[in-house]
């Protein structure tokens, strides 16, 4: 298992060094500059370019790449060429509320969807399959900052259940912490959950008609023992696939969820930061989303092992 | 179909939110980042909400979400009172010589948030670092005037002008003090001397002024705290603002000032003296845009009363000339030059010779141009009129300064905020011209009256100059201011006293709110 591990990690190093590279020409391609936002409205040409020579932005981009490779591998993110402060703290500010959000949404999304899921593919075509499905629909085709809204227009403002924006984290006292977590994550869930529930009600549809499914109701046992471990067991490795792409979504920063709730995570910061071009910032974001991919595919693929042994033993 | 285990599980979480949920909904008030009073509840504390975070806090830059804090936690050397006659600040008094090429200020005791004492070489080190372009001061541009400056003792200090700079003060009121030894640091702390000290920052959170108690004017501050919130969303912060989570919308959208309009408890407050002036530019450089008639016909078919109503909700008095009613170089007879009449806009358009022909105005999105793309829609529509078709392109911000400040546009819709101030803010800078403006437009006659503009501090003769030059940019109609936005803060009934300089810097240190 060890080797296994040490093996996906490995192959991720070539993986986020091309996209280390495809994110600096990409930033350095688009339109606008750090220099040119901190300049001023007013500023000329010599002006914008000492901001330009301050930055190191006039060095060749092969030059600032190396130079920001060098100081990655040694584990300096540098500092944002807009507010002047160290990534690494920006970044460290942003990562306890995009886990637990991430990780918030992903459960609510898997408890909700795995819940309905199971109910509607244990009763295929039934009033309640059908019932779910159509509000299935409707939640995936929802925007996620629309939901957003609706929930804070009812629980924080007409209500006055929850606070309508904001992080308290959870140093502060778990009641305020829970509450503030309680809209982003609903809205996760309403928007996610019915992808997870789609994966399981057909994996566990197709699976109710596999033989050894047949074979285990004419053996005699109960209804629940079948479906429990012949049916939702086996029927789970598409919606952990599911959940995988889910939980690396996540990790890079649910943007449209963090804006509407005021929520400091890095999806919020990576949009702050593309409008101010701050390179920096940009790159190391990005890169911490893609690591969170490489990551999330890494549990999946344990996971697998897990709930199918032939899985495990390909691996070893 | 459902076990023991599963049963358990149920009854677990049952359980569990029966625990957890009045934990949650009693924390609804106090679950906001940061807690209002949450450190001393006898405190005074005012919250503020905005929709971006600070760039650091390096005064010299004047980005949208740096205003909250410049007169906060920064000293000038003169402010500028709501008659726009400078008073004193840092600088007690001063002497002009009779020249006007020289002005010497006497400094009153004061003090760096270091502990510190501010003295008159500080100042000189301030202008300087502002002088220096290596720090890119957004102000540098308009300093060319300023030729030396000396501290002649610890509190005296004099700046030397190489001509009569009518709109110093003005300029002096946006030039903040800084602490030599903590400049180093503004990344994440002042290194001012202001009545508020930076306490805390969590970016992308929120970030909190203390009191300065050994400020020189400290009997004057009201609140004892500013906390500013983050907040990116416009409907949250409308919520947290109907919630009384915040006390002021300090940036407020058209969604939130919709949703704020009719809500108890709060109050929409529109800022006279800081006009954000909006204005379509012409680029003279670009046929037929060359033509003084075809631009005339421009002016007049924009429906600037329409553009005032409808894209700033009433919230704006439109005008064509560049400073608002309120501004003491408002010329009330200018603004009947320019009505809307499509018909004289035609006959204009005719007259030149000039056929149809097409042309793109940029246009950005509403953090950095408010209401252009709306403004281009309505344009385009009476444009159509006149055989011009309009391209409109909109740009997010970064591209957008990119090509404003490389002056590559047709037409351009844009704002300038420094309208309050002195009109030598914006007549002699790249956005009026005359031999560096943006829309490339120079005339021997504009030359002239910019440099008589330039060499009297007589306000009544300055008034009578700049109502020529006003007429002059209507005639000419090379920039087509149309509406002087009263920018509109909403915040709860208790806020008083919520002021804005010239600039459109907050003012706080009087704000009162009570509760």
């Amino acid at each position: 298992m060890f080797g296994f591990i040490l093996k996906r990690l490995l192959q991720a190093i070539p993986v986020l060094l091309i996209t280390s590279l495809l994110i600096f020409v990409g930033m350095r391609l688009s339109p606008g500059d750090p220099a040119t936002m901190l300049a001023g409205n007013d500023a000329t040409a010599e002006t914008i370019a000492a901001v330009r020579s301050r930055l190191g932005l006039d060095e060749s981009y092969a030059t600032q790449y190396v130079k920001w490779l060098g100081a990655l591998l040694m584990g300096d993110l540098g500092r944002s060429m807009v507010s002047g402060l160290p990534v690494s703290r920006i970044m460290g500010e942003r990562i306890a509320p995009t886990l637990e959000l991430a990780f918030g949404g992903l459960l609510a999304s898997l408890v909700l969807g795995g819940l309905l899921g199971t109910l509607a593919g244990l009763r295929p075509d039934s009033l309640f399959d059908r019932l779910i499905s159509a509000v299935a629909a409707l939640g995936l085709a929802a925007p996620m900052f629309w939901t957003g809204m609706l929930l804070v227009a009812v629980f924080g403002v007409s209500l006055k259940w929850l606070p309508p924006a904001g992080r308290v984290p959870f140093s502060q006292g778990v009641g305020g912490a829970l509450a503030s977590l309680a809209m982003p994550v609903a809205t996760l869930a309403i928007a996610n959950a019915p992808v997870i529930m789609r994966f399981l009600r057909d994996s566990i549809q197709e699976t109710r008609r596999a033989e050894y499914v047949r074979a285990a109701h004419a053996k005699g046992l109960s209804r629940t023992v079948v479906a429990r471990d012949y049916i939702v067991r086996n029927s789970l490795i598409p919606t952990v696939t599911a959940s995988g792409i889910l939980l690396g979504n996540l990790i890079g920063g649910a943007a449209l969820v963090e804006i509407v709730f005021s929520w400091p995570g890095m999806g919020s910061l990576l949009v702050s930061a593309m409008g101010n071009r701050d390179y920096s910032v940009i790159q190391a974001v990005l890169l911490i989303a893609v690591f969170g991919f490489v990551f999330a595919n890494l549990v999946v693929d344990l996971l697998y092992g897990l709930l199918n042994p032939r899985i495990r033993h390909a691996q070893h | 179909m459902f076990n023991k285990p599963a049963l358990k599980g149920a009854i677990a979480l049952a359980a569990f939110a029966c625990v957890a949920w009045p934990h949650m909904a009693s924390a609804q008030n106090s679950a906001q980042v940061p807690a209002k009073g949450s450190a001393n509840e006898a405190a005074t504390e005012l919250v503020l909400a905005q929709g971006a975070d600070p760039l650091g806090f390096n005064p010299t830059r004047f980005s949208a979400p740096n205003t909250s804090y410049l007169h906060q936690l920064y000293d000038t050397l003169v402010e500028i009172g709501p008659d726009g006659q400078p008073r004193p600040s840092l600088a007690e008094s001063w002497e002009r010589s009779a020249d006007g090429l020289s002005v010497t200020f006497k400094l009153r005791p004061a003090k760096f948030h270091s502990g510190r004492p501010l003295t008159a070489q500080d100042v000189v080190y301030s202008v300087r670092y502002h002088l220096d372009p290596a720090n890119a001061a957004n102000l540098l541009a308009r300093l060319s005037a300023v030729k030396d400056v000396e501290a002649l003792d610890d509190r005296t200090v004099k700046l030397t002008l190489s001509s009569l700079a009518p709109g110093l003060y003005d300029l002096l009121s946006a030039l903040f003090i800084l602490d030599e030894k903590a400049v180093v640091n503004m990344a994440q702390q002042d290194a001012g001397s202001g009545p508020f000290i930076m306490k805390s920052w969590t970016p992308g959170v929120s970030y909190t002024m203390e009191r300065f108690a050994d400020h020189w004017s400290n009997d004057r501050t009201k609140p004892d705290r500013i906390t500013v919130r983050i907040v990116p969303d416009d409907a949250a912060g409308a919520a947290l603002l109907q919630t009384r989570a915040v006390d002021v919308l300090y940036t407020a959208g058209p969604l939130a000032l919709a949703q704020l309009k009719d809500a108890a408890g709060t109050k929409i407050e529109r800022i006279k003296r800081a006009p954000r002036s909006h204005y379509l530019a012409l680029n003279t450089s670009r046929a037929p845009l060359d033509n003084k008639l075809v631009r005339q016909a421009i002016s007049h078919a924009i429906n600037r009363d329409m553009i005032a109503s409808v894209v700033y909700n009433d919230f704006a008095a439109p005008s064509c000339q560049p400073w608002a009613e309120s501004h003491w170089a408002y010329a009330p007879a200018v603004d009947k030059l320019c009505g809307y009449d499509l018909e004289k806009a035609k006959a204009l358009m005719k007259e030149s010779g000039v056929g149809p022909f097409t042309m793109t105005v940029n246009t950005s999105t509403d953090s950095y141009a408010p209401g252009s793309v709306d403004t281009a829609q309505i344009l385009k529509e009476d444009l159509a009129a006149l055989g011009i078709t309009l391209n409109i392109a909109t740009y997010e911000p970064a591209k957008a300064r990119e090509l404003i400040l490389g002056a590559n546009f047709d037409m351009l819709l844009h704002n300038y905020i420094e309208g309050g101030n002195d009109p030598q803010f914006i007549i002699p800078s790249a956005i009026y011209g005359p031999t560096k403006g943006r829309t490339k437009f120079t005339s021997p006659a504009f030359e002239a009256l910019v440099e008589k503009a330039g060499k009297t501090l007589d306000l009544n003769e300055r008034k009578a100059i700049y109502a020529d030059i006003s007429k002059l940019i209507a005639d000419e109609a090379f920039m087509l201011p149309f509406a002087h936005e009263f920018r509109p803060i909403p915040m709860i009934d208790a806020v008083k006293n919520f002021e804005m300089d010239g600039s459109g810097f907050s003012q706080l240190q009087q704000v009162d709110v009570t509760r």
